[in-house]
């Protein structure tokens, strides 16, 4: 799971910049934690076992169920990156075109500049 | 698609290794069994008496050279997690199928197949995940959500199967929101 260790590596980067990040799939709510903990991940993972948000975005991809047989599962997620203002109005996304070509971490971090810097620049806590 | 440094791939290599499936026991037993059959290959070829004519005997090693070449691209899927076309994967798989077909059409035998045959099936298989399996194809679809939409509210377990929501999630500050493929 590189896509996810990566985000790791930079969750300094959006904690620090006030923005708060959750991984979400399909997979149930207790492989989250088992993943949580082996990533040993500071943002929070949230579970669309039912793939209802997922369909909600059209970002929920089927396949055929005879890949089971090389460990692929019948559901996932399109790897898609949003990042929402305070608001909940998305202000940058970014889509893979492939499984394998991943959305990088870091230009999730320049996204962070479209919004407005009195929004999010200040570690959240910290004093105005 | 921007080619990556390579201090950043030497990074998703660290990357892949602290966090990545290599940790994981499936694939330690994945990575066993394909040992066991590349080692079952390499004594069956070593034994296997090889193509009479040298020029045949020379390219067929080289056939089988570029099948495990793909393989070399593939494996660390990290070297290639941003390449659309990952370049030892398209030339082993091109160089493998081109030499083994000139090598069969020049003296074809059953020695020739026993050691074309692993190479050419790991060449078609990433080659496989490479153009068909990975690619979203006419399935590919566009997000609905655009710049400047509102995300729809949801109500989501998290890890700890606690309801979450998105106003519970913005109330934090922005949200970067990662949806990926799943822990496979």
């Amino acid at each position: 799971m590189v896509q996810l260790g990566e985000l790791q590596e930079y969750y300094g980067a959006f904690h620090k910049a006030g923005v708060v990040v959750y991984a979400v799939s399909v997979d149930a709510p207790e492989d989250n934690a088992r993943l949580k903990a082996r990533l040993r991940a500071g943002y929070e993972f949230l579970s669309d076992a039912k793939g209802e948000l997922l369909d909600a975005l059209d970002i929920h991809q089927r396949h055929w169920a005879g890949l089971a047989v090389v460990g692929v599962r019948q559901e996932s997620a399109v790897p898609t990156q949003y990042l929402l203002d305070r608001a909940g109005i998305v202000r940058w996304l970014s889509r893979a075109e492939t499984w394998r070509v991943r959305p990088e971490p870091t230009e999730a971090l320049q996204a962070i500049q479209l919004i407005k810097p009195c929004e999010t620049l200040r570690p959240i806590g910290s004093p105005a | 698609m921007k080619l990556r440094s390579m201090k950043n791939r030497l990074r998703d290599v660290g990357i892949a290794i602290r966090y990545g499936n290599l940790q994981r026991p499936r694939w330690a037993v994945a990575i066993v069994g394909a040992m066991t059959v590349v080692l079952s290959w390499m004594v069956a070829v070593t034994l296997a008496p090889g193509p009479e004519d040298p020029l045949t005997n020379v390219l067929s090693w080289l056939a089988a050279a570029c099948g495990f070449l793909t393989l070399l691209g593939q494996l660390p899927g990290v070297l290639s997690l941003r390449s659309r076309y990952p370049i030892l994967v398209i030339v082993g798989g091109v160089l493998c199928l081109a030499l083994s077909v000139f090598c069969f059409v020049r003296q074809p035998t059953g020695a020739l197949l026993l050691r074309l045959g692993l190479p050419l099936f790991l060449a078609g298989l990433n080659w496989y995940y490479i153009f068909v399996l990975s690619v979203f194809r006419g399935k590919y679809r566009v997000s609905r959500l655009q710049v400047g939409d509102r995300f729809p509210d949801f109500c989501l377990p998290d890890s700890e199967n606690r309801p979450v929501t998105l106003a519970a999630m913005l109330a934090g500050g922005p949200v970067l929101m990662v949806f990926y493929k799943g822990d496979w």
